[in-house]
């Protein structure tokens, strides 16, 4: 009798395993399957060499600002051919291509440049893919077959007196500004993503395994920043900038909270387990600065959303912060700060690294510039200490987040891409 | 309690001499690690070439600078080229990034005036601050986000107040907090000064620098530095639309004789004489003048704007008449033989009095460095002959720009 117990517990164990692929190496989402921007890989090597961590593989491929998700032996990204915009599949090993799906014919330009914006996300094995113009697509991971897709500029359309490309009359449907730049969230049974439509249909959620529209709901005009979701104060929600509103809704689309707050583009941190960070630039009127928040279950079944402390020692433009350890890290446009996420204090700044992306691994940040260097700085010190540096590109608006996983980072500037092996030698024997 | 004042009143009277001593000895050693005042006494013009980046993104620049305000400075915002000038008493740009662009020259908003002006000083407010008018103290060493600096306190000839920091080992400027612009707006600016390299003639100048202001950021790297190269002053001045090129050198004071004969027929029967001054306003996007003479012995004075039309390609001229109050608006272009000549025969302005309507021509011609010549001449047949005339001769006087 114990023996079959002890026999269906590893059974179950051997199933869960293999079906949540739990030693594969996972990067499913932008910034990370949480948002966090936080890798919980170990083993990763604590400085660089002068040279920077070893190239494993370095390839060209289309322009764009996608990040990297990753899923076992395969990556994933967004890019602009001559003919569209794509979702490709790549083998993690060599960078090789496995499979393209078109995801719009023509690929969007804007100031900044050419092609997709947004991040592919995985779920299960389905990639989910947004085009800067609005081509939402979900395709099998396995192969790239389209499973369903939804032109949300034609479906919904987008009326904005601002944030328009050039020379667009007001009224007219007009393309946003930035193009559809966010990163679409996949929630349980659904996908969600901002239209900025208005009329009821500025927030639009669809069934992922059909594409079918499930709910609709709030009337503000498009931004730019990526939703999060989260448990807060026990509840599953959306976090999300709309406009002039920070705010918490079900996965249904109910608003279960809302606070006043100014057009926001990088994406809102989750500041475990009950708070969320958002933070802002000086831009126009809006003088900026960052907010931490919580998020409290009300008595009458309802929830709450207070902020803890305000400052203006931190104005993200668009790197997303992280919050590791105890701490934010984050720019203030072009500062690197540090703050004490319990009572916002600032701890350290650092100036001359440019504007970053920047994500967290195994007691270390990795900061990624806008002029294509990449720097290894430890976390948690009394001040900024670094700990590697290497200049990848000689690339302007290097502004794509770097992805961690299998031990391998992955960097984009562009149309080049590379894979740098970060594995302390140790760790490598060790596999 | 006299001797706690005494000794306060003597302790005041000695802190605060040597403040401004160690205000004056800062600027000296700031000074000195530049390549020291007789180095930057010897620099007349300025030419900094190399990369500016804003939005991440890296472009040519190139600054011009000549004492002791004159400033120029091209760059490019992603696809557009701006840019800044200071002609010593007016700053203007050329913008195109704007959401409707002005491809031409105008004047900017006023925190951006504030700003190039600021920016104009060869040199910067350091640089013989004292002849320039401004002031300086300083508050000895402060921290500036973990680093000790000598902080000095610049409060300019208009007002404005900078804070220059200074590195306490090499007193070279590390930062300086100012007023910029953001859009219409004056925003906090913080400007960092890195890689102080020696240039030709000895002085040494920040090879980048990385300013902050609003939600910009935008990043100078200088390549090339040239000092003492040949840059007149047409480079600083505000570039004018074709057609006011052209009147450009109507501009300036003159002594204006004038006589009004309302019919060729008769003889004059008023004239005299008068100063006038053709002024050129918004950086000589427009010349406005006042002239004051008598009509019918009744005092009269007349405003005139001339202007240019880019999108009609015609000039345009405004005259406002204090006896009715009336606003005539004349267009015309210049004729072949020279003369410039504007009507309000089809602007619909024209005057109209007891049934009859005048309408007005006015012709300039003789335009010479010396002065010019104006008729003002009457129709009351639809601009199909043209008899009373007043006419003006403006002679320049001796000195006038």
């Amino acid at each position: 009798m114990r023996w079959h117990r002890i026999a269906s517990m590893v059974f179950a164990l051997l199933v869960f395993t293999l079906a949540t692929g739990a030693d594969e190496p996972r990067w499913t989402d932008f910034r990370g399957p949480d948002r966090s921007g936080v890798s919980p890989e170990t083993g990763l090597l604590d400085a660089w060499p002068p040279e920077g961590p070893p190239v494993l593989w370095r390839r060209t491929i289309g322009e764009g600002f996608s990040g990297v998700v990753v899923s076992g032996e395969r990556f994933f990204t967004l890019f602009a051919a001559e003919d569209g915009s794509y979702v490709g599949a790549f083998r993690v090993a060599d960078g090789e291509e496995v499979w393209r799906t078109r995801i719009a014919e023509e690929a969007f330009t804007g100031d900044f440049g050419r092609g997709p914006r947004a991040t592919p996300v995985l779920a299960g094995d389905v990639v989910y893919a947004l085009a800067a113009r609005g081509g939402l697509l979900a395709a099998s991971a396995a192969d790239g077959k389209p499973l369903w897709t939804v032109d949300l500029f034609e479906k919904y359309g987008f009326f904005g007196p601002q944030w328009t490309l050039r020379g667009e009359p007001p009224g007219t449907l007009q393309m946003p500004l930035w193009g559809y730049s966010y990163t679409p969230l996949v929630e349980g049974d659904l996908v969600f993503v901002e239209t900025g439509a208005g009329k009821g249909r500025s927030y639009v959620a669809f069934d992922r395994r059909t594409g079918e529209e499930r709910w609709t709901a709030s009337d503000h005009p498009i931004g730019y920043s990526s939703p999060l979701a989260a448990t807060l104060a026990g509840r599953r929600q959306i976090v999300a900038v709309a406009d002039h509103d920070l705010l918490g809704m079900t996965p249904g689309g109910d608003v279960l909270w809302r606070l006043p707050w100014a057009p926001t583009v990088a994406q809102v941190v989750h500041v475990p387990p009950d708070r969320v960070f958002v933070s802002t630039v000086a831009l126009g009127p809006y003088e900026g600065g960052a907010m931490l928040v919580e998020v409290r279950a009300g008595e009458d079944g309802g929830v709450r959303a207070e902020p803890v402390w305000r400052s203006q020692a931190m104005r993200v433009l668009w790197a997303a912060p992280v919050y590791y350890q105890g701490r934010i890290y984050g720019f203030d446009n072009a500062t690197f700060r540090c703050l004490r996420a319990a009572d916002g204090e600032p701890l350290w700044a650092k100036r001359g690294l440019g504007k970053c992306t920047l994500v967290a691994a195994d007691g270390h940040l990795i900061l990624f510039s806008d002029q294509g260097v990449l720097r290894l700085a430890e976390a948690g010190g009394e001040g900024y200490v670094e700990k590697g540096r290497v200049k990848l590109f000689d690339a302007a608006r290097t502004w794509t987040p770097p992805t961690i996983a299998g031990g391998r980072l992955y960097v984009r500037a562009g149309t080049e891409l590379v894979a740098l092996d970060l594995r302390a030698p140790e760790a490598e024997e060790g596999r | 309690m006299t001797r706690f004042l005494l000794a306060a009143t003597i302790l005041l009277l000695t802190v605060l001499p040597v403040r401004a001593e160690d205000a004056k000895t800062l600027v000296a050693r700031a000074i000195e690690a530049q390549g020291g005042r007789e180095a930057w006494a010897a620099v007349e013009t300025l030419r900094l070439a190399g990369t500016y980046s804003r939005f991440s993104t890296p472009h040519p620049f190139v600054l011009l600078q000549k004492r002791p305000n004159l400033y120029r400075f091209e760059q490019q915002l992603l696809d557009y080229p701006i840019t800044l000038g200071y002609d010593g008493e007016h700053a203007w740009w050329v913008n195109t990034s704007l959401v409707s662009p002005v491809p031409w020259a105008v004047e900017p908003p006023p925190a951006y005036v504030q700003m190039i002006e600021a920016d104009s000083e060869l040199g910067g407010p350091l640089l013989d601050f004292e002849r320039r008018g401004h002031r300086v103290e300083t508050n000895g060493l402060v921290d500036l986000e973990g680093e000790e600096l000598w902080e000095l306190v610049v409060t300019r000839n208009n007002g404005a107040v900078e804070r220059w920091y200074l590195d306490p080992g090499t007193f070279l400027p590390r930062t300086r907090l100012s007023t910029g612009a953001d859009g219409p707006m004056a925003k906090p600016r913080r400007s960092d000064f890195y890689d102080y390299r020696e240039v030709p003639g000895g002085v040494r100048i920040a090879h980048r620098v990385e300013v902050e202001v609003g939600y910009n950021f935008e990043v100078m790297e200088v390549q090339e530095a040239e000092v003492n190269p040949e840059i007149g002053d047409e480079e600083f001045r505000m570039p004018l639309s074709e057609g006011m090129e052209r009147i450009r050198g109507l501009a300036g004071r003159y002594k204006v004789t004038y006589e009004s004969r309302p019919d060729p027929a008769v003889p004059i029967v008023e004239q005299g004489e008068m100063e006038v001054e053709v002024r050129p306003a918004y950086g000589g996007a427009l010349l406005e003048e006042e002239l004051t003479y008598p009509m019918l012995a009744t005092p009269r004075r007349v405003k005139r704007w001339r202007s240019w039309d880019r999108s009609q390609e015609i000039y345009r001229t405004a005259l406002f008449d204090s006896m009715t109050g009336h606003v005539d608006v004349l267009e015309g272009r210049f004729e072949d033989d020279g003369r410039l000549v504007v009507s309000d025969v089809g602007t619909g302005t024209s005057w109209t009095a007891s049934g009859r309507t005048y309408h007005t021509r006015e012709v300039t011609y003789d335009i010479g460095s010396e002065g010019f010549r104006v008729d003002l001449e009457s129709s009351f047949d639809g601009g199909k002959t043209w008899a009373g005339k007043v006419s003006f001769v403006y002679s320049r006087i001796p000195g006038s720009p």
